[in-house]
């Protein structure tokens, strides 16, 4: 069976800048991976290309098997770092375009995590704060029942109490066959939830493998591990 | 998922599009009661034919003015709102959206090209319709119905269509009006697509300018060699039934070769979107 995820040798270049290096891994169904590495370490490059937004100067990539684009869409819910909404509308409208456009969104998911997150659904997106509209797109995302979530620094907008809630919301909302891939450089926060991890500098892999694997190897937790292989 | 996407594009430029149209509609009323009502009351109460005159060149001019600046809101803020909602919405940080969306490219660019080409004939309508408005009450107050020669005036329509086959000309010169139309907004969008690649970081807006200018520029060119290659020239007319054959030669021309156009800046466009992409 193919991998949900497959990056081989996949170089991206920026006019004579390689932002990633021969970038090679696979992702697994039913798995949690982080996607660790500092400001400008290739993290959401590699996001984009497995979005379809860019593409790679070299090297493969497939998603089931086949290359990025329309069947891939359908199958992964990509949180971008970014509020992507049209300010014009309101909560339930951005409801009723998921509703239209994906058929894995589950519109009675996507309310109860509404409600519990207290925000009205007659709210403008223009009235809402950054925080708020950061766990609007979540939810839009989450109430999907995709195959695979990407999710790009899903926690760095939001205050350290709401960080715990998003990420029960995350861990409570994927389905088990299902995978996750989170970018960020805010490990200590997530460091609890990773099955595996990747490690990104200057656009190559320095570190990868399962979390337990590399804590028992190295004898410190993930977050140390970061600050030393990361250290300025 | 066309029809999806072309149903949140309408919805998104309504917001702002319909009031202005409805607002020219409004104003157009309000000048056409204002003008007849003032004939209304004028004609004959002044004796001075004079000043009767110059109040009213003073007033229509008033009126045409207003009408002319309603016309120019609305081809600004309709050109302005085909360009936004492919730049913001594309180009921009809803494009993250936009483009991970299960939708081909192919039907991302089709749905901003169709309710861009919507919005402008539908903007066009409602200026013809605004002409209407001011125009046709005082016009038609002014005639004596008792007076025209039904018979005359039909005879006179026959004549001509007998004459000039206008119908051949009234096609061709909206066909090209049409598809001149849609190697615009083509045009525009090709020109964003260029300048938001990756050598282009620094100065889009300038470069995408400068680059609809220069490709329209280019296209134009090769158009007029065109028609020098096929020998046709108005200008040189001798009767105005060489002027009327030529002049649907050329926009027979004119059309063919804006359809070529508009192929090449979509298939370039999706091209770019698919491979160049700079979000």
């Amino acid at each position: 069976m193919a991998a949900l995820v497959e990056f081989e040798l996949v170089t991206k270049n920026y006019g004579s800048k390689k932002v990633l290096d021969d970038v090679s891994f696979t992702i697994e169904p039913g798995k949690i991976y982080g996607l660790l590495g500092p400001n400008g370490s290739g993290k959401s490059t590699t996001i984009k290309i497995i979005n379809d937004l860019l593409q790679p100067t070299s090297g493969a990539v497939r998603i089931e098997g086949q290359a990025p684009g329309v069947a891939s869409k359908k199958i992964i819910s990509y949180l971008p770092d970014r509020n992507y909404l049209s300010d014009w509308m309101k909560v339930e409208d951005a409801f009723k375009l998921f509703e239209d456009f994906y058929a894995d969104f589950d519109r009675k998911r996507a309310e109860d995590m509404l409600q519990s997150l207290n925000i009205e659904k007659t709210a403008r997106l223009k009235t809402l704060s950054k925080g708020t509209l950061e766990k609007v797109q979540l939810v839009l995302i989450m109430a999907r029942r995709a195959k695979l979530y990407v999710l790009d620094e899903p926690i760095a907008g939001v205050d350290p109490a709401a960080r715990d809630y998003i990420l029960q919301t995350i861990l409570k909302n994927y389905a088990e066959d299902s995978s996750i891939l989170i970018s960020t450089h805010l490990i200590t926060d997530i460091e609890k939830v990773l099955d595996e991890v990747l490690f990104l500098q200057n656009g190559r892999i320095v570190l990868q493998g399962a979390v337990d694997d590399i804590r028992a190897e190295y004898g410190k937790s993930i977050d140390s591990l970061f600050r030393e292989v990361f250290k300025c | 998922m066309l029809g999806k996407l072309l149903k949140y594009e309408m919805k998104a430029s309504a917001r702002t599009l319909l009031p202005l149209y409805i607002g020219t509609l409004l104003v157009a009323a309000v000048c056409s009661f204002t003008l007849t009502s003032w004939i209304h009351t004028n004609t004959g109460i002044f004796e001075n034919v004079a000043t009767n005159a110059r109040h009213s060149e003073i007033f229509s001019g008033f009126v045409f003015l207003l009408f002319f600046c309603l016309c120019v809101a609305i081809v600004v803020l309709t050109a302005m709102i085909v360009i936004q909602r492919f730049n913001k919405s594309l180009i921009g940080d809803e494009g993250y959206l936009m483009f991970t969306l299960p939708v081909t490219h192919v039907q991302l660019l089709s749905s901003k090209l169709l309710a861009g080409i919507l919005w402008i004939l539908f903007g066009t309508v409602i200026m013809g319709l605004s002409a209407v408005i001011i125009g046709a009450p005082s016009v038609l107050l002014n005639i004596n119905w008792m007076t025209v020669e039904w018979h005359d005036v039909w005879q006179a329509i026959q004549y001509t269509w007998a004459e000039w086959h206008p119908l051949g000309y009234i096609i061709s010169t909206g066909l090209s009006g049409f598809s001149n139309m849609v190697a615009f907004v083509l045009l525009v969008y090709l020109s964003i697509m260029i300048a938001q690649m990756e050598q282009f970081n620094k100065h889009r807006v300038v470069i995408a300018v400068v680059l609809f200018f220069l490709l329209n520029w280019g296209f134009s060119l090769i158009e007029t060699m065109l028609f020098q290659l096929f020998g046709l020239d108005l200008m040189h007319t001798v009767t105005s039934y060489d002027f009327w054959n030529i002049y649907n030669v050329m926009m027979w021309i004119d059309i063919t070769f804006t359809v070529v156009q508009c192929i090449v800046c979509f298939a370039a466009t999706v091209w770019l979107m698919r491979k160049k992409l700079n979000l």
